[in-house]
């Protein structure tokens, strides 16, 4: 059982108060959609969870331990994967290296280390491919092993990206905008991998503009708008609430 | 065979030769350039230094020449690793508003540094040490002498072992995921940070290995690096910024342009005729030969 719990979160970028007060909390076993109209802060909550960037105030607690303040490759070992808004894979190598290096983070690293274990490499290396081909089932995605991620459909890198995230040591799973520029198949494919995803017991925060996609497999909503938390709820919840019609949809008249 | 062609063979094979080595300096600046996103002005002194290294140990230590170049190459390694953590971690503690324009000015200030501080230490006169095997080989065309030949393909066998590290080692994966995306990879969770010292280490003992494999053949004195640092340099915009292939494919090109340069035109402007083609390939493709940001 994983807790994600992010309590009163904030940031300003100079003047702009990007994210102010925010709370939410993520369960394994449970996906947490995290909606809003475009410059709500959803992203900047996704870095700040990461440690890209840092807080101003607030905590993110993993299991009650708390994050802030340790470097992203810290965060990633203690438990928090994810993947980005606008693929980010390694354009260059090959769909297994991309797993590989996120496989990396449980290992010992650092110079001497790794430069000491260079002869013992190739079967260690034979044991990291293996989990890497792994975790590519999981997405779906074996055949494509070893293809460069530059040449797959845009549809097939997101899921390497989702590979990827799940070939760190993740017990939360944060996913920025996982269908956006997909085709309606390959949408529908990415939500059952999430699903399967879910049921392995990893707690998921989901930021999502494709409102089928969050009413179909989000458990909780939380709705921001401007850096603050507006609404949160079970789907059916805050689709029906005022203030979240205002924000997507402006005032009555 | 007639004369003009042997000729221009034995030019053509003297020009690989070098151009193998000058793929050595290139692919070091490359490696430093792709993960630490900066570019090494005190190149040339860290081949300076290996270029002393071999000195010391072949001629003073009187151990053996070829063994020569790996102890510069861990003697530079290790100067390396300290210069990198003790003057450049600045550039990503995040307190620099232009990291770009520190790591210029510090590695340039370095570099006039270790010109200057070899004076003392060595004088200010002209070093060799010891070649690495007598005599000459017949290629059939061209007789060349063992040392360069020698040098030469240790500096094959030097850039292929570190092309194969790259692809297929933990180190060489995480150095590539690093140098295509430094966020992307910390959130991998690679300590990204850690594995700057390890670039800067590695590029800096290539140049070593290229300064202690000139070493028997060139001079070594206190500022023989800035025309090896400003060649490499040029490879670098030549090749594309980043780019490994590109690295080495445009040191071979420079070193046979010079070689033909010298052939057909005059010796006296031999290191004129690189930057002349550098200049001409610029015009027509600004991005260099295989113009990317990633090792590929």
């Amino acid at each position: 059982m994983t807790t994600l719990e992010i309590k009163d979160l904030s940031k300003a970028f100079g003047g702009l108060q990007a994210v102010h007060h925010f709370s939410c909390t993520a369960v394994s076993g449970q996906i947490h959609a995290l909606i809003g109209p475009n410059g709500a802060g959803k992203s900047t909550i996704f870095n700040l969870i990461c440690g890209v960037i840092k807080p101003d105030s607030g905590q993110v607690l993993l299991d009650g331990e708390d994050l802030v303040g340790l470097p992203p490759h810290k965060i990633t070992a203690r438990g928090i994967a994810r993947t980005f808004q606008n693929v980010r894979l390694f354009k260059n190598m090959s769909v297994r290296d991309n797993i590989v290096v996120a496989l990396h983070a449980t290992r010992n690293q650092g110079i001497i280390p790794a430069i000491a274990s260079a002869g013992r490499d190739s079967s260690s290396m034979r044991e990291l491919h293996n989990k890497a081909d792994a975790v590519l089932e999981i997405v779906g995605l074996p055949h494509r092993a070893e293809a460069l991620a530059k040449n797959l459909p845009y549809g097939e890198q997101k899921r390497v990206e989702l590979a990827r995230a799940l070939g760190c040591p993740a017990k939360a799973l944060l996913l920025d905008e996982p269908t956006t520029g997909m085709n309606p198949t390959e949408s529908v494919e990415m939500m059952q991998t999430i699903h399967a995803v879910k049921d392995r017991g990893i707690a998921i925060l989901l930021v999502e503009h494709n409102m089928r996609v969050v009413m179909d497999i989000s458990d909780v909503v939380t709705v921001m708008s401007f850096g603050e938390v507006i609404c949160a709820g079970t789907p059916q919840h805050v689709c029906q609430d005022e203030k979240v019609i205002e924000a997507y949809l402006g005032e009555k008249r | 065979m007639s004369a003009g062609l042997s000729m221009f063979l034995s030019y053509l094979v003297s020009g690989v030769i070098i151009g193998n080595i000058y793929g050595l300096m290139a692919l070091g600046l490359t490696i430093i350039l792709g993960v630490m996103k900066i570019v090494n002005f005190a190149h040339g002194e860290f081949y300076m230094l290996g270029g002393y290294a071999a000195y010391v140990s072949s001629i003073k230590l009187g151990i053996d020449p070829r063994l020569s170049i790996l102890v510069a190459m861990g003697v530079v390694f290790i100067i390396g690793v300290i210069v990198e953590r003790g003057l450049l971690t600045p550039l990503y503690a995040g307190k620099l508003d232009r990291p770009g324009d520190y790591a210029l000015l510090m590695t340039f200030a370095l570099s006039v540094f270790l010109m200057n501080v070899v004076i003392p230490i060595f004088g200010p006169y002209q070093k060799s040490s010891a070649p690495l095997a007598e005599g000459s080989v017949n290629l059939g065309v061209v007789m060349v002498g063992k040392t360069r030949l020698i040098a030469s393909l240790v500096s094959i066998l030097l850039m292929a072992i570190l092309l194969v590290a790259l692809k297929k080692t933990r180190l060489g994966i995480a150095l590539r995921a690093i140098a295509a995306d430094r966020d992307a990879a910390a959130v991998c969770g690679i300590d990204v940070n850690r594995m700057n010292p390890a670039a800067f280490g590695i590029g800096t003992a290539m140049a070593a290995a290229a300064g202690a494999l000139l070493a028997p053949s060139f001079l070594v004195y206190p500022a023989c690096g800035t025309i090896a640092a400003s060649k490499a340099n040029a490879i670098l915009v030549l090749g594309g910024m980043g780019s490994t292939k590109g690295a080495i494919v445009g040191a071979l090109l420079l070193g046979v342009f010079e070689a033909l340069g010298v052939l057909f035109l005059t010796p006296g402007y031999r290191d004129v005729y690189g930057f002349l083609v550098i200049v001409l390939v610029l015009l027509i493709k600004p991005t260099g030969l295989f113009g990317s940001q990633e090792f590929s």
